[in-house]
């Protein structure tokens, strides 16, 4: 369970966003709406712990968030969160293999072969086990990127507009993607998007 | 996958800098191992071959070169004395050995060494085959001589005038191998040794008349280190011979090549500080790129440390290399130097590895954390939501 109390934000040029409160239960997914520049990016960021909110609490699976300092807050996060960004963020010098390995070493879990054969796998991209990010289409990209998100598997997944830049069949397969991934994995999906494309398959809306 | 596991695959993806960065390291290294190998050897070599010598007198000129002739065998002798000079000094009591040298011939380019057997008492030379000459024209020969040219006892050979190959061969009087020397790490080894009567009767063919009897040099031992400062005094205001001591020479000397040892050093000092730049270039300007990397390793996990010391990695990784690299260089360069001048009087081997090489390749690390530690510091402060949603 997610809930947020109180948020507010300030941004460096003194512009301060006040965000609705928000409760998410266990075993629904939310989607986060707005426009670009609404402050959706930074709802997630103030959700996933990297940007310390002026004032309120983030409590997530009743761990208040910012009572986690440093590198428990950094293990906390690999361990709970799983979160794919608008680019894929892979190590060009690392392969697909290499990289979800990584993944499972900074979360301090044991490197597990099989796991990572299997999330591949499901993404239907375990021919490219060893293949490095810059022989992947972007496609691929995006699916290592949500397999190294689900590899450790989290409550949450968490996405930032990961449909946007795609054409309609595309965008549909690729939520069809998360949701089957967040089925297999048992994890709750926290999508950020301004696609009102994704707003069917959600029954949570939270409106920024 | 450990830290160190993708600090080296990150090195292995900038191929070419990383390569030009260890290639500089790796170059100065090559330089200061060489330099520490070359004065070491040098330096053990003057002090050995000087060891027992506390003084020569010889013929007034240069004193460094009288040390150089007839301690180290390398340059040019002074020029002759008579040998009742050699009579008077071996009585004075200030004196409790002296040793006559009569320098002048050559075989192969080793120094044919005209002396008596008090010579091997002073420089402690030992015969491991054959014995000591008794009668002119038999050789101790230097275990050096032997090996190179395949001389066994018995053997004869001819010397030739001058102390350069390619001179005059005195053919009329070979010279028969009744020694050979154990091996001494200094000069003696490459010296072929016989009775100062040969070397007068090699070059005068009737009968040997006193007047005749000149020798090159004297090499002195004390009775007391008062001497040391009494007995050059004495020779030199009282006789028209000049008396040199082997330890304020070869230090002259030493501070003479210690110029050109000095601007080797400073120049290899300036090149492992370019190395450090190139490194530090290389790990900084990789950062442009790598810092969604980096920042993504934190959101998978990995501690603020963690990515400082995989800087550090990186940083050391390649000095280190580079550093490994250099060493090998520099003992394979002095190997190589040893072996070219073969029949030189000064042999290095690069077969020999010194305390002061572990300093430069701890310098070495040194200068890799020093080179990574401002990028460390910036990644440790990397700003990763910042970062990630640019």
């Amino acid at each position: 369970m997610i809930t947020l109390s109180g948020i507010t934000y300030t941004y460096p040029n003194t512009k301060t966003i006040h965000f609705k409160d928000l409760t998410i239960k266990s075993d629904e997914h939310c989607l986060v709406l707005g426009n670009s520049g609404s402050g959706k990016t930074t709802l997630l960021n103030i959700l996933t712990g990297l940007l310390k909110p002026s004032s309120g609490t983030v409590n997530i699976n009743q761990q208040d968030l910012y009572q986690l300092k440093g590198n428990d807050l950094d293990q906390w996060r690999a361990r709970h969160l799983g979160i794919v960004f608008q680019k894929s963020y892979l190590i060009p010098s690392l392969t697909v293999s290499e990289n979800l390995r990584v993944a499972q070493k900074f979360a301090k879990l044991k490197e597990d072969k099989n796991r990572i054969l299997e999330v591949l796998e499901q993404l239907q991209i375990s021919d490219r086990l060893n293949h490095y990010p810059k022989q992947l289409s972007m496609g691929q990209l995006q699916r290592v990127s949500i397999a190294r998100a689900v590899l450790n598997k989290p409550k949450y997944i968490i996405a930032d507009e990961p449909t946007s830049s795609l054409d309609d069949e595309n965008a549909k397969a690729v939520l069809d993607l998360f949701l089957a991934q967040a089925a297999a994995n048992q994890a709750d999906l926290i999508i950020a998007t301004h696609d009102k494309r994704v707003k069917d398959c959600f029954p949570n809306t939270y409106q920024i | 996958m450990t830290i160190v596991g993708i600090s080296i695959k990150a090195l292995k993806a900038k191929k070419l800098s990383s390569f030009l960065s260890v290639l500089l390291v790796a170059f100065g290294m090559a330089i200061i191992t060489t330099l520490i190998l070359v004065s070491h050897q040098l330096t053990q070599k003057l002090e050995r071959n000087a060891a027992n010598v506390d003084a020569v007198v010889g013929a007034k000129g240069s004193p460094l070169q009288l040390i150089l002739s007839s301690v180290y065998f390398i340059d040019f002798p002074t020029g002759n004395i008579p040998l009742k000079n050699f009579e008077e000094i071996k009585r004075n009591r200030m004196v409790k050995t002296a040793v006559p040298i009569a320098l002048g011939d050559s075989y192969e380019g080793y120094r044919i060494v005209g002396t008596e057997p008090s010579f091997l008492q002073l420089h402690q030379l030992q015969i491991a085959e054959g014995k000591l000459w008794s009668k002119n024209f038999e050789i101790v020969i230097g275990a050096d001589v032997a090996k190179a040219k395949n001389l066994k006892l018995g053997a004869l050979i001819y010397g030739s005038h001058g102390l350069t190959t390619g001179a005059e061969v005195h053919e009329e009087h070979p010279y028969r191998v009744v020694g050979i020397l154990s091996k001494q790490h200094t000069s003696a080894d490459q010296l072929v040794l016989t009775p100062l009567s040969s070397i007068w009767g090699m070059h005068h063919h009737e009968e040997i008349v006193e007047e005749e009897q000149d020798i090159t040099s004297i090499l002195i031992q004390y009775r007391s280190p008062v001497s040391t400062i009494l007995f050059p005094k004495m020779i030199n205001e009282q006789t028209n011979l000049q008396a040199a001591s082997p330890a304020i020479e070869s230090a002259r000397l030493f501070s003479l090549v210690g110029i050109g040892f000095d601007v080797l050093h400073y120049f290899a000092i300036l090149i492992m500080v370019i190395a450090a730049i190139s490194v530090f270039i290389t790990l900084f300007s990789s950062l442009k790129e790598r810092k969604y990397d980096l920042a993504v390793l934190r959101i998978l996990g990995a501690s603020k440390q963690q990515l400082f010391t995989m800087m550090l990695i990186e940083g050391v990784i390649l000095t280190f290399i580079g550093a490994l690299l250099g060493l090998a260089a520099g003992h394979i360069l002095v190997e190589v130097l040893g072996s070219l001048d073969g029949a030189s009087q000064v042999l290095f081997s690069g077969y020999l590895f010194l305390n002061d090489e572990f300093y430069v390749l701890w310098a070495g690390i040194g200068l890799g954390i020093i080179a990574a530690i401002i990028p460390a510091i910036q990644v440790y402060r990397y700003d990763i939501a910042k970062i990630l949603n640019n």
